[in-house]
């Protein structure tokens, strides 16, 4: 069954109740975060890096339409042949009919949350393509059945032994927990696939605006494998994807690394331009791009909310989120998680499906302050919230709460009683009990109120200058 | 210009697309907002490392070895054609692909002397025979067009090299770097060197790697385990 957003609830539960699931990423979370710092703290211009970003990514995006026809102007000279797609469904039949056409039966993938978004692999394999995701992680949670639950590390809900069951179950090959072992298994098993496949996908990380070309980042190789082995290259990009010039990557290529994964650089910087191996009896004898709108060109039309077309999927923010933390990336219901995810949930899948999301968020602003492009993520999801009320898509209990505060709100010596009286009536309870609060008890302890109250305290403190 | 055979359908999404953009006020540019923006950043990077050869050398080696890699000096080509046999011998392997720039060249023909090296040059073979040939070797050497100091990392270019194979197929990567080609930063990368050349390139940090089964780190996922850089004086 499909994850969706609207049940996160569900979600949140299963995830607080897995210890392990929690375990695994706060550990992962941590490290992360951990040698992102050691990057920053070691790179005396990283803030610099991060302005020239954030100004890079706004003048695309506040000019997108004039940039995206010299890059499909500088594409097509490069023999690159251009597609649009308006929504998920285009390209899905886009790529199905480059397929078709050319009798594929079998493709590599290297991890891409572009086509998780459009469902990439569940239309390719309906239409009896075997499909094979190739990033270690990616394969892992594939074989799983699952969509990965972090953007960068794909397989970070399982531990080594759900790993080595699900490669037994699914390879029928006998069960170890050796990640070395694992990963041989893998190894051996995509190395055919790679040799043999009449097709690789991929996504882009950054697309070249004034060179034509687009690059696409890597640790394992399996992208480069999956875009130079194969007859056919269809690389899939969001059209917010680009950057102004070749010349800017550098900026980017010393953000992306530290912010996702730690590492001074990938292991691999792929650049394409192009069938240019053609004349070398190598590489693929087409490459085709795919531009995929769905959705975004309608969040450039918001002034303030377009600023999240800027980001560059490190998962930096979701390392950081103490959200996240807790429950990990399924619980959000769809391909895209934690702050970034919140903020384009809604806006991908609309006001109704994702109205849950913005509010999973304590606002406690780390993700802005470790966000490589410097997006506001924090201003965007209140911005996200406010229109989620606005729609009329709040809770029943939660409008009428908000009513009934509002009503006290306005008559102030009311709702000096009102915040007066729990506290002393408390004081009638045995020893240093709560008001007992049926269902909200089972999974959380409710504080006692304050006897003094907030206005109190506040007026003492004044008072001592404070 | 929609390219090629997309019908009317993909011709009015490509429309469509860019008539929302520019309904939004997305159209038009400004870049000079950005020049003042650019220029600092590399003032700043510049700035906080620069240096001749033997500091780029220096730098150029802590980081790749941050990074698994291995970079080992040699004074000339016959110094290198040692170092490729005595790799060859520790990896126990009987064969050696290579690539056909003239550097590659000349260490072949010196190893092809001493008669108990089998060469095979990626470009006498052509498609799935140098695809399936190339799977078959467990070490390759391969000539990269420039390295970059501050992060450690070679590139390829595909119009220098013609292939990539060698470089991603076999275990073991040997790769030829003259030190005269190293840059200070990516920056100076794509200052140096024309679009017809990095718009069809590589570039290369260590051996391949996975971190995805609990973040333990392995070498080799699915390109190469080791990576030696023979830094040429």
């Amino acid at each position: 069954m499909h994850p969706t957003p609207l049940k996160v609830k569900q979600y949140i539960k299963q995830a607080l109740h897995d210890d392990q699931l929690r375990a695994a990423v706060a550990k992962a979370t941590a490290t992360a975060v951990e040698k992102r710092q050691e990057r920053a703290n070691e790179t005396p211009y990283w803030e610099q890096l991060r302005e020239t970003a954030h100004a890079c990514k706004k003048e695309v995006i506040d000019h997108l339409a004039s940039y995206l026809e010299q890059f499909e102007k500088r594409c097509a000279g490069n023999g690159i042949v251009v597609h649009w797609a308006a929504d998920a469904a285009e390209g899905r039949e886009i790529i199905g009919r480059l397929a078709r056409e050319r009798g594929v039966k079998k493709i590599v993938k290297s991890k891409s949350l572009t086509t998780e978004e459009i469902g990439l692999n569940e239309a390719l394999i309906g239409a009896g393509i075997e499909t094979i995701e190739t990033d270690l992680g990616e394969y892992i949670v594939q074989l799983e059945g699952k969509i990965p639950s972090h953007l960068t590390m794909p397989a970070l809900h399982l531990s080594r032994r759900d790993v080595g069951r699900i490669f037994s179950e699914k390879l029928g090959v006998p069960y170890t927990d050796d990640p070395n072992e694992l990963l041989g298994i893998a190894r051996k098993n995509l190395r055919e696939h790679f040799l043999t496949a009449d097709m690789g996908i991929t996504g882009v990380n950054f697309g070249l605006a004034d060179a034509g070309s687009f690059c696409v980042i890597e640790n394992e190789a399996n992208a480069h494998l999956s875009l130079s082995l194969p007859p056919v290259h269809v690389a899939v990009m969001g059209i917010e994807k680009l950057i102004p010039s070749r010349k800017d990557l550098p900026v980017f290529l010393k953000l992306l690394a530290p912010s996702a994964t730690g590492q001074r650089s990938s292991s691999y910087v792929n650049i394409i331009g192009g069938p240019s191996r053609t004349p070398f009896k190598e590489g693929p004898k087409e490459v085709h791009l795919v531009l995929l709108d769905n959705g975004r060109s309608r969040i450039v039309q918001d002034a303030v909310l377009r600023e999240s077309l800027y980001c560059i999927r490190c998962g930096a923010c979701l390392n950081t989120c103490p959200v996240y933390q807790q429950i990990g990336g399924h619980a959000y219901g769809w391909v895209y998680m934690g702050p970034i995810g919140s903020i384009l949930i809604p806006q991908y899948l609309g006001e109704d499906e994702g109205r849950y999301p913005p509010f999973m968020c304590s606002l406690c602003v780390a993700c802005r302050d470790n966000c490589p492009v410097q997006i506001d993520l924090p201003g965007h999801l209140l911005a996200m919230r406010n229109r989620v009320v606005e729609a009329g898509k709040s809770l029943p209990a939660e409008k009428a709460g908000m009513r009934l505060w509002a009503f006290f709100a306005a008559r102030p010596l009311l709702y000096r009683f009102v915040t007066w009286f729990p506290g002393k009536l408390q004081l009638l309870l045995p020893g240093k009990t709560a008001f007992p609060a049926p269902g909200y008890m089972k999974e959380r302890a409710l504080g006692r109120f304050d006897s003094k109250g907030f206005r109190r305290r506040f007026y003492t403190h004044q008072k001592q200058g404070g | 210009m929609t390219p090629e055979e997309n019908g009317t359908v993909m011709s009015r999404s490509r429309r469509s697309v860019l008539d929302a953009l520019a309904a939004a006020g997305a159209g038009g540019t400004e870049p000079s907002a950005l020049d003042g923006k650019r220029s600092g950043v590399l003032r700043a990077v510049r700035h906080d490392f620069s240096g001749n050869t033997a500091v780029l050398a220096r730098r150029f080696a802590a980081e790749l070895a941050a990074a698994d890699g291995e970079t080992i000096a040699v004074k000339d080509l016959k110094a290198a054609a040692d170092t490729v046999r005595n790799i060859l011998k520790e990896e126990g392997a009987p064969t050696l692909a290579l690539t056909d720039e003239k550097e590659c060249r000349s260490i072949g023909a010196m190893l092809e002397k001493s008669g108990d090296i089998d060469l095979w040059r990626a470009d006498t073979a052509e498609g799935e025979q140098r695809k399936a040939r190339a799977a078959g070797i467990r070490v390759s050497l391969v000539k990269a067009a420039c390295g970059i100091a501050d992060i450690g990392s070679v590139g390829f270019f595909y119009a220098d090299s013609g292939t990539s194979y060698p470089h991603f197929l076999s275990e073991t990567v040997i790769v030829l770097l003259p030190s005269e080609d190293l840059l200070p930063d990516q920056f100076a990368l794509f200052e140096t060197y024309p679009e017809s050349k990095t718009n069809n390139m590589v570039m290369v940090n260590g051996p391949s790697r996975t971190a995805d089964i609990e973040k333990v780190l392995i070498l080799g996922a699915h390109g190469p385990r080791r990576l030696v850089v023979l830094l040429l004086d």
